[in-house]
């Protein structure tokens, strides 16, 4: 018996026997190249830093924002890659010893690393991780012929493998894995998140798993806690099969109470919806049973290749979308919500002094109408497949919404000529996120076909409160009065109009919060993936009348009073 | 030829951001740039090189530019240096 331990990237436990996906795809050429071959070795070389680069970025494009240190770690490498003078080194090397290319690559970069090892600093295990990853990544690139060696997978088999990335999971896919173990990977990237789509127990960073582990060894994957068991125990083995029933009893629930109407306890109906940022989170359960997707952020497509992509590449990602889940729900596409922070050097914009109160959202789109344009285009290329609606962001006035508006008829118009369906009766609603829209509701009326609430903006714009300052956590809440006003203001604004209010955003996700908000008239919440199951079951739990007189009874209540009374009440 | 020593004085030496820092400066200039540190000499325009001095706080480096713009090149990259490269 063994036990290895990683970090969990998607809960579950099996057991199962091991396929280790051994790569040979590192193992350099040995032996010299002829002379007529250097200019295609130097060729291949150079491309294989251009992917090298681009692989770099679509990781970054798909780290979550908050991942400030992969984030810079990504950046260094980056940097390192587009060093000039270790790419003339190494066409030297290519050019004078006649090495292969990827042997030219080892052999550089080993030099630079074999004198690191000369320093005995503590920090600099971090610098030589950093050098031969960008080894690493190089000469996989260069060997990508090798790639179709996966295809040999093992099927049905708890899956070992060095690292992951996404274009390889889907091979992986194929094979009906059991469970993923990986030796790296980070647990914001863009992996883990199709790794968690495959609903199959998932660890990362477990080191030298391929080593340690191999073919045929049996083995119990526990992902809840990010544990391997190999050669197991009797007693480990029978309380595996304990906890595998529980676990299978657990999923059973979910999925019936997922299928169940979502209804409150006195048999009205609410819309749950959920929120998403990658067309594969579509997979989850969740998503499938739910009633439409809420939000789906559209920021990773510029991220993608750090540029806006075009109408014809935006429509494949939003019919992908629309394929992706049960035919006619809605998908709210918000349009980018990007601001002049990250954009800074590509549009040649003044360093913001507070990004947050800046040129970001439907003021860069405004500004950058093109970008606009190829993004409606795009949506209304995918509009005639599916119910597909659009939210623009960060609005603050009526002009903006006639502005954007007038955008989208002229795309309409110009997609007629050319003979593209669409669906012409798109609804475009707004994020109500900034308070002078939550006041202005009602004379929106005219404009918005709905309004959807972002409560994270929103009330950091009502109380001044930056969210990621640590120093205000205890002030920035989605319970203040004035936050609660400013809803309240909305749900009316909305009934008197008859215009639909949605709310996406952390408050949605939050199940006292839903709670109170229910009580408060609103019915419709997109909330983020893992906490809908929680959301649904609070939907049920009460009837309206009863949350109505609860918060009718607590109007006046302080923030921290209504946190408690609410955290109480659903307790 | 000129040659300069500079100490580290930012609190986290050189990694990666003033690192890339330094070689982008150092590549709008003709003028070759060396960097010493002990018994290692790296060229100055290179990311990785710069990485591989591992130089931390109080370190001493010496800088070697040479060629026709050296004047210029000298002047901006202590500039960096005295800057802490902007940071702590």
């Amino acid at each position: 018996m063994e036990k290895l331990k990683g970090s969990s990237v998607a809960s579950g436990i099996i057991a199962g026997k091991v396929t280790v996906v051994k790569s040979n795809i590192y193992q350099v050429t040995q032996g010299r190249i002829d002379n007529n071959e250097i200019d295609e070795q130097i060729q291949q070389f150079q491309d294989s830093i251009k992917h090298a680069i681009k692989e770099v970025d679509l990781m970054l494009s798909y780290l979550e924002t908050h991942a400030k240190n992969e984030r810079e770690i990504l950046i260094s490498h980056k940097e390192m890659l587009k060093d000039e003078v270790f790419i003339e080194e190494v066409i030297t090397l290519i050019q004078e010893k006649l090495f292969p290319a990827d042997l030219a690559v080892q052999k550089y970069i080993d030099s630079l690393v074999n004198r690191l090892n000369n320093l005995d600093d503590e920090f600099l295990v971090q610098r030589k991780e950093d050098f031969e990853d960008i080894k690493t990544r190089i000469i996989r690139n260069l060997h990508q012929k090798d790639i179709q060696h996966y295809d040999k997978i093992k099927h049905e088999r708890v899956v070992v493998i060095s690292e992951i990335i996404p274009s390889l999971l889907l091979t992986i896919k194929n094979t009906d894995p059991l469970a993923l173990i990986a030796e790296t990977g980070s647990m914001h990237s863009h992996s883990a998140i199709i790794a968690k789509s495959l609903g199959i127990p998932v660890i990362f960073n477990i080191h030298h798993a391929t080593k340690t582990l191999h073919e045929n060894d049996f083995v119990i994957v526990n992902g809840d806690k990010g544990e391997v068991i190999k050669d197991p125990t009797p007693e480990q083995l029978e309380k595996y099969k304990e906890i595998r029933k529980e676990q299978q009893k657990k999923l059973k629930e979910k999925i019936s109470l997922l299928k169940q109407p979502i209804i409150t306890k006195d048999r009205v109906p609410v819309e749950l919806m959920g929120n998403i940022e990658f067309p594969e989170e579509c997979d989850a359960d969740e998503i499938q049973y739910a009633d439409g997707i809420g939000l789906f952020r559209t920021e990773f497509l510029y991220f993608l290749d750090n540029t806006f992509p075009s109408a014809e590449k935006q429509a494949v990602v939003y019919k992908k979308v629309i394929s992706s889940i049960p035919e006619g729900k809605p998908i709210y596409v918000r349009v980018f919500d990007v601001g002049g922070d990250k954009l800074q050097r590509e549009f040649g914009l003044h360093k913001e002094k507070n990004p947050n109160l800046g040129c970001r959202g439907i003021r860069f789109l405004l500004k950058y109408k093109e970008i606009f344009r190829q993004q409606i285009r795009g949506i209304l290329m995918a509009s005639s497949l599916g119910n597909i609606k659009i939210i623009l962001p960060m609005i603050s006035s009526r002009e903006e919404i006639i502005r954007s508006r007038k955008i989208i008829q002229d795309e309409m118009r110009s997609l007629e000529e050319e003979n593209i369906p669409f669906n012409k009766n798109i609804s475009v609603g707004i994020m109500v996120e900034i308070p002078s829209s939550a006041l202005l509701a009602h004379e929106f009326a005219d404009v918005v076909d709905f309004f959807s609430i972002g409560t994270n903006d929103l009330t950091q714009y009502v109380l001044a409160a930056d969210r990621n300052n640590e120093a205000l956590s205890d002030d920035y809440t989605y319970f203040h009065p004035a936050v609660r006003s400013l809803i309240e203001m909305v749900i009316r604004a909305g009934s008197a109009d008859n215009i639909e209010v949605k709310m996406c955003g952390e408050m949605a996700s939050d199940p006292a919060a839903v709670a109170l908000l229910l009580g408060m008239g609103l019915r419709s919440f997109s909330a983020n993936i893992n906490k809908m199951v929680e959301v649904k079951k609070i939907i049920q739990s009460y009837t309206i009348p009863e949350l109505e007189e609860l918060y009718q009874k607590h109007r006046k209540a302080s923030q921290e009073e209504m946190r408690n009374i609410y955290g109480e009440f659903i307790a | 030829m000129i040659k300069k020593v500079v100490t580290l004085t930012n609190k986290l030496g050189i990694h990666v951001r003033p690192a890339s820092l330094i070689s982008k400066t150092a590549s709008k200039y003709r003028s070759s740039f060396i960097i010493r540190k002990d018994d290692m000499e790296i060229n100055g325009k290179s990311v990785m090189g710069i990485m591989m001095l591992g130089a931390g706080q109080g370190t001493e480096l010496e800088l070697v530019f040479d060629g026709v713009d050296e004047d210029e090149l000298m002047e901006e990259i202590v500039e960096l240096f005295k800057d802490k490269f902007g940071e702590e």
